[in-house]
């Protein structure tokens, strides 16, 4: 293959890559950690207090960062744009391993392995959302490649500052990873001399600035140790990371497969160096799946990388070896490696996020206020949250005094005068105060999970000389029954019209058989 | 870099032996189980039995039943029934996982002395390591089947068109050949690629001539035992139709498995060299189209991973590094690790992939269910459905419905489902055993009407491991 028509295919890997991704972002069903994530770069941007104000076992470095941005708008697309900085990462992470393994394997080699790369699901799907892993991911293979890049006795000083600053982001970025970085610091402690490794630990430490900068501010230290350190080490819900070790090994068998006898190979084929460099970062990710509590798709993240990179190797010596008849044998590994992933990936495209877009427009149309929102998710990032806690999922619930959260949650419902509610599989896993509170005092909007102020009033009530009922907002109601007419103060109204109530007790009365009498809050005062 | 390449070799023998053991252990568990291991172990063992008592391999099935098919050739049950008549007192399902099993060992021990004879010892103990350790091979090594069987057939005939040149070798070949097609009819490709060979030693006449002389002397010998029953069970029963979703599902299934297995048949298809060996692979591959057959299972790839394993005897003299060659094999073991499917949560904290896939090999709890059934089924009178008629077997019941084939049929419209609907319906069965998975109508086993029949005229009365005990209602 001549030279221009290598870079031609090269052009058009990335090109298809970049475009399957851009559709990804664009189209594909947002992650619940999605909304966590920007809602906490929301609340940041809106001058609150982190463990102050709201709850959050994050280490919120990338929040901080991006925080400015949230000043940009408002709305869903604010999560798009989230995706797309993801995205650059993810493309940048993909472009400096071809770079990289192009220069130490040569051009076929590290198309592939960006290929099979692009095909395991589990970095195709996760590397786009809106978190910080994706940046984390970046740092973390750049750091890699700095050092796999070096002699291996001598480590430069300002690459070796570099290298820490880098590995420190990683940390900072998303601190899961911290086990995969330790095999970062034993590879510098241990192959180059205790200068590097003090400039290292130097470049670490000031990855951090930013972050000690605001704690030291805002006096948050004691706080933070202990929701994000100290959380997260007790953290309560655990489950085995059997499930995605499966589905990863499935899913990516040949890059994984190749990159086994890639790393194995480097102490054989002359690259000891290399295969001892990866063999580290790769312990490390393994050991943190193992050790961490909730090991989910993102913590099998740095895997991939440092898998491309050995099967790159390895690619490098099969082409070496079996030379031009070699072709025929590369298309085989291409196509039998990239099958299983790429019918994981294909489904991606067609599970989208219309169904959280239209949830987000129904409540902008409910409620204009920008005032805020209860539920599990976070759906609406960019408004304000109901309590203590912006997302609620098992693993903090089973951190915290649920009946204390109830007990809160109520109050502050009531407090915020009945805000909308997102009745998602989250709030159905609340406490039962905080289920009964909502069903006596909300209804839902049509077929949806948005719930507004309302009540489902008996038609025992409305018998006979009928009874005083409280309304808790002010605003108008959409009001309907089956049966005959219905007064409310003595005036009758219409069924299925629009009824301004005002805040307060009301005389219902049915003239008649009136049944399945029900008002929802359709405006706010 | 040679004492590198000693490590090497150490590392390859240390990952044989270890595997090697663990698979031993697995063969010899499953060989003195004494309950099913699959489906397909009481449909084979019933045809034994049969032929044991000197009764038809292929009785004329007609509306009244009894509903039984024999889906083989009889080539299986004649190779079993020595092994039948030494060793059924040491389990009924035993003689036959025996046969299965010896072919499968005697097909490594093939393979091994081919690929020695032309790239020596460590690349023999690697194929021979890419063959018994494949999930593939794992898979169909433990319970009963005629595949082993067949495709030590194969590879008997492929090492006599190997080794030999001489003219009886033609011959001989060519009788191996039409032994393994009355194995299994799936088996045909090493008809093809042994004819190429000898057309290549210039003996293709004389093997051609002792293929069709044996085909059609079995086929005459089988015409003539069993007649108009051996072609409604090899023709009119076996028509249970095709599917290209379980096709493409198997092929990624396998192929996600066997990533560096299966480019290697690609290199040597598409190698410079034109020998008869690419004929071979070229009819091993084709032969992958039969599994579009419903109820195909990953067996249908067994010859295709033997003739992959094979494929490394010519690797090297078209690699330019040895090491390279042992470390491509190295991946590929490691993508034979048996990890088990597992329950993952998502974002709505369910289950993608269901928990329930258990240990290929049989446990004591396994052993505990097969027990509690066949006591439960002993003192039934006949007649009795059983989902796997293995335990009719042990409980001494004679099958009067095998439900997979018949169910099949019925889909396809090929056998009127009513006579056996209006039997349910009369209650004429004392018990019938569903899998929790046909009760909730999950399975191909039978058809939907079938179970609604079931489950308005009997009722569950105990619940075992994963299988459902139905009495008629009262």
């Amino acid at each position: 293959m001549t030279r221009s028509r290598r870079a031609g295919v090269v052009f058009y890997l990335f090109l298809f890559i970049s475009l399957c991704w851009s559709w990804l972002v664009v189209l594909r069903y947002f992650d619940d950690d999605e909304f966590q994530h920007t809602h906490l770069s929301w609340l940041l941007a809106h001058n609150f207090t982190p463990l102050r104000d709201f709850f959050e076992h994050h280490v919120f470095l990338y929040h901080l960062l991006l925080s400015p941005l949230m000043r940009l708008g408002d709305g869903p697309g604010l999560l798009f744009l989230w995706r797309f900085l993801s995205l650059a990462c993810s493309v940048a992470t993909v472009w400096a391993i071809f770079r990289f393994c192009r220069r130490q394997d040569g051009t076929v080699p590290a198309s592939i392995s960006t290929w099979l790369l692009f095909c395991v699901p589990m970095f195709t799907a996760k590397m786009i959302e809106a978190r910080p892993e994706s940046p984390a991911i970046l740092s973390f293979t750049v750091a890699i490649l700095l050092l796999l890049e070096c002699d291996r006795q001598y480590l430069p000083r300002q690459k070796a500052f570099l290298t820490g600053l880098l590995s420190g982001l990683t940390v900072f970025f998303s601190a899961k990873y911290v086990y995969s970085v330790f095999g970062l610091v034993l590879v510098v402690s241990l192959f180059f001399g205790p200068v590097s490794f003090l400039f290292f630990v130097g470049g670490m430490l000031t990855s951090g600035l930013p972050l000690f900068f605001y704690l030291t501010v805002k006096n948050l230290f004691p706080e933070f140790i202990h929701a994000v350190v100290v959380n997260n080490i007790f953290w309560k819900h655990s489950f085995s990371p059997a499930g995605y070790i499966f589905e990863a090994f499935t899913t990516s068998s040949g890059l994984m497969g190749l990159a086994f006898s890639g790393i194995l190979g480097g102490f054989f084929l002359s690259r000891s160096e290399r295969s001892l460099l990866l063999l580290a970062p790769l312990g490390g990710t393994v050991a943190g799946i193992f050790l961490l509590p909730e090991p989910y798709r993102q913590t099998f993240l740095p895997l991939f990388p440092v898998l491309a990179i050995g099967c790159s190797f390895l690619l490098s010596h099969v082409v070496d070896s079996f030379g031009q008849a070699g072709k025929t044998f590369l298309v085989g590994l291409v196509l039998f490696s990239s099958l299983p992933g790429l019918l994981q990936i294909l489904p991606e495209f067609s599970r989208t996020n219309r169904k959280d877009l239209q949830t987000m427009a129904l409540v902008e149309k409910l409620d204009p206020s920008k005032g805020p929102v209860f539920d599990g998710r976070g759906l609406m990032f960019y408004r304000r949250h109901v309590g203590f806690h912006a997302c609620m999922h098992r693993g903090i619930m089973a951190m915290i005094d649920t009946e204390k959260f109830a007990t809160q949650t109520v109050r502050e419902l009531c407090r915020l005068h009945y805000p909308v509610v997102i009745f998602d599989y989250r709030v159905k896993e609340m406490p039962v105060e905080i289920i009964n509170f909502l069903n006596s005092a909300y209804q839902p909007i049509g077929e949806s999970e948005v719930y507004m102020p309302g009540l489902s009033i008996d038609r025992s009530l409305l018998a006979l000389e009928g009874s005083e009922i409280e309304i808790p907002v002010s605003g108008d109601y959409r009001i309907s029954w089956v049966g005959q007419e219905l007064a409310i103060d003595g005036k009758i109204v219409e069924n299925n019209s629009s009824v301004f109530l005002e805040a307060g007790l009301h005389h219902f009365q049915g003239l008649g058989f009136v049944d399945r009498l029900s008002l929802v809050l359709i405006r706010r005062k | 870099m040679e004492r590198q390449e000693k490590i090497l070799k150490v590392i390859i023998w240390l990952v044989f032996l270890t595997a090697l053991a663990f698979f031993l252990r697995y063969l010899f568990v499953c060989l003195f189980f004494p309950y099913p291991l699959h489906y397909r172990e009481g449909v084979m063992t019933n045809w034994l039995r049969q032929l044991a008592k000197g009764k038809s391999l292929y009785p004329v099935i007609t509306f009244s039943g009894p509903f039984v098919h024999n889906p083989y050739l009889p080539n299986f049950y004649l190779l079993s029934l020595p092994f039948y008549y030494l060793f059924s007192r040491y389990g009924i399902f035993l003689p036959a996982r025996l046969l299965s099993m010896l072919s499968l060992l005697l097909s490594a021990g093939l393979i091994f002395s081919l690929v020695k004879k032309k790239a020596g010892t460590t690349l023999a103990i690697l194929s021979v390591s890419l063959f018994l350790f494949s999930p593939v091979t794992v898979y169909v090594a433990g319970s009963l089947q005629p595949d082993t069987t067949g495709l030590f057939l194969v590879l008997a005939a492929l090492t006599v068109s190997f080794l030999t040149s001489f003219k009886y070798g033609a011959i001989f070949s060519g009788f191996l050949a039409s032994l393994s097609f009355f194995v299994k009819p799936f088996f045909l490709a090493v008809a093809f690629g042994c004819g190429a060979a000898w057309r290549e030693k210039k003996c293709g006449l004389t093997y051609l001539f002792s293929f069709f002389l044996f085909f059609s002397l079995f086929l005459l010998a089988i015409t003539l035992c069993w007649g108009h029953g051996f072609w409604q069970h090899f023709w009119q029963l076996n028509m249970s139709g095709f599917s290209l979703r379980q096709f493409f599902h198997l092929l990624v299934q396998v192929s996600g498995r066997h990533v560096i297995l299966f480019s290697m048949v690609i290199f040597s298809l598409f190698s410079r060299k034109k020998q008869w060996w690419q004929s071979y692979l070229i009819c091993v591959v084709l032969a992958i189209f039969f599994s579009l057959k419903i109820g195909a299972e990953e067996n249908y790839y067994l010859e295709l991973v033997a003739a992959g394993s094979i494929c490394l005897a010519f690797l090297p003299g078209e690699t330019a590094q040895q090491q390279v060659v042992y470390l491509l094999c190295l991946a590929q073991l490691f993508l034979y690790l048996p990890l088990k499917p597992a329950a993952v949560f998502t974002r709505t904290y369910g289950q993608e992939v269901p928990a329930v896939v258990s240990s290929l090999t049989p446990d004591f709890a396994r052993r505990q269910v097969g027990q509690l059934i066949c006591s439960a089924l002993r003192p039934l009178p006949e007649p009795v459905i059983s989902e796997d008629v293995g335990y009719l077997l042990l409980s001494g019941h004679e099958v009067f419905f095998q439900p997979y084939q018949f169910t099949q049929l019925a889909r396809q419209a090929k056998w009127p489902e009513g006579i056996i609907l209006q039997m349910v319906r009369e209650k004429k069965f004392s018990a019938i055993v569903l899998s929790a998975e046909s009760y909730q109508e999950k399975s191909v086993f039978f058809s939907p009407s079938f179970l609604r029949k079931v489950k308005s005229c009997y009722v569950i009365s105990r619940i075992i491991g994963n299988y459902y005990l139905l009495e008629p209602l009262r």
